[in-house]
């Protein structure tokens, strides 16, 4: 789990975690700090996932509706802060970009099949927790480490990996369901 | 969050799988919805799904930072707060009391495990010190007699002179009805009236700081001191 190696991150958490608090009780201002103190991460996420400026911005709406919300319910999921608000913001994405995948109009594959392995940038971070579950995803083998990062970064589900590969759905969730217990095994190496 | 998938091979039973599909998004609605079921009463499969969701969120971390454009704070303002409006604390009390919930938590599962055997069922709670106060209190909820009791932590509960405890019960949407006042030493033990008895399984409990011999309004005026609920939410 998050080990802060040092204090900047811890004081950062802190930080985060007294504003959702603050939030909670609907104090605005806190609410607009927060915002300023997290929108750039989030809007990344929501960049990243939808891939389109305008749908992005409507996402990160929902997102901190969502916190204003419900910011009182982080800590019933034993959740860092800053692991709650990623996570709120990837799966409200996610659920926009399977609407609109289920919803009229044709399914642009082109756009989820980009490489997602993350840049050479990201991969500098050493030791740090991104890169730990990174190395444990490429150890997998066949791919289905980088199969995994598209689904929690482009939405795939199991129909789309099967109908992309030509393999069997069932195959294709075994074969997912193994490669989680080994990187879970790796992670806890 | 569940796939829209067509279901696919049947699981073979690894929680350490199924709860990183959860938190994935990807397994099934009726796998999903067992999972959730499982949640409430299981703190390991909890604490499964947050190693998972707190692994798949440093993916996210690797993702870079861009700022939106500035009119946005504005659009997201608004729609937050809407028209101005006169919010009283106990209002605030409902996205707060979720807060309380994780610590309710672990007493509930204490409490849900007694609904699988035939002995009298007894609920067991907490309320959790309010901001900037301390106050926390155990709460048990008899339900065959609608006896609620509420016992402060020791070393929680200061009351200064002239001043006493006041619960009340708070439904969504609705103004406080005060269950009595509270000792703030040892338990008191409430009787709640039938009517009653509804809004206490479903709604926030709080602790406010009233003058001797309790609100003179019927309405809570001094601070909120502790809040939390008998049931999760």
């Amino acid at each position: 789990m998050t080990k802060a190696g040092n204090s900047a991150e811890l004081l950062a958490r802190d930080e985060v975690e007294r504003l959702l608090e603050r939030v909670a009780l609907r104090d605005r201002k806190a609410f607009s700090q927060l915002y300023d103190r997290t929108c750039a991460k989030l809007f990344g996420v929501c960049l990243r996932v939808l891939k389109s400026r305008a749908e992005a911005e409507d996402a990160l709406q929902d997102v901190y509706l969502r916190i204003w919300d419900k910011a009182g319910l982080y800590r019933v999921n034993g959740l860092s802060p800053m692991t709650w608000l990623i996570t709120v913001t990837r799966n409200l994405c996610i659920d926009r970009l399977r609407a609109r995948r289920d919803g009229p109009g044709p399914v642009d594959l082109a756009e989820t099949v980009a490489d997602s392995a993350p840049g050479p940038e990201a991969r500098a971070i050493a030791g740090s927790q991104a890169a730990r579950l990174n190395a444990c995803l490429e150890a997998l083998p066949e791919g289905r480490g980088a199969m995994l990062r598209r689904v929690y970064l482009d939405g795939a589900s199991y129909a789309t990996l099967a109908g992309e590969t030509g393999v069997n759905i069932n195959t294709i969730r075994t074969w997912l369901r193994r490669g989680l217990i080994a990187v879970k095994e790796c992670l806890g190496r | 969050m569940s796939g829209t998938d067509q279901t696919p091979a049947p699981p073979d039973g690894d929680d350490t799988a199924t709860a990183a599909e959860y938190a994935l998004g990807l397994l099934p609605a009726d796998e999903a919805e067992a999972l959730e079921a499982r949640l409430a009463s299981e703190p390991a499969l909890r604490a499964l799904l947050a190693v998972w969701q707190t692994e798949f969120a440093a993916l996210a971390q690797d993702v870079p930072a861009v700022t939106p454009s500035p009119a946005l704070r504005g659009r997201i303002q608004a729609a937050a707060f809407g028209a101005p409006e006169a919010r009283v604390w106990w209002q605030s009390l409902w996205p707060y009391a979720g807060g309380a919930v994780a610590a309710a938590l672990i007493a509930w599962v204490v409490a849900v495990s007694g609904l699988l055997s035939p002995a009298p069922q007894i609920l067991r709670s907490q309320l959790a010190p309010a901001e900037g106060a301390q106050l926390a209190m155990l709460v048990t909820l008899e339900p065959a007699t609608h006896t609620l009791t509420l016992t402060p932590v020791p070393g929680t509960a200061a009351v200064a002179q002239g001043r006493a405890l006041e619960l009340w019960v708070i439904a969504e949407g609705q103004a406080p009805v005060s269950l009595g006042l509270l000792s703030p030493e040892g338990a008191t033990a409430i009787v709640v009236p039938d009517a009653v008895a509804p809004l206490v399984r479903a709604g926030v409990l709080a602790v406010s700081d009233e003058p001797e011999g309790g609100s003179p309004t019927g309405a809570p005026t001094g601070a909120v001191l502790a809040t939390g609920r008998i049931t999760p939410t």
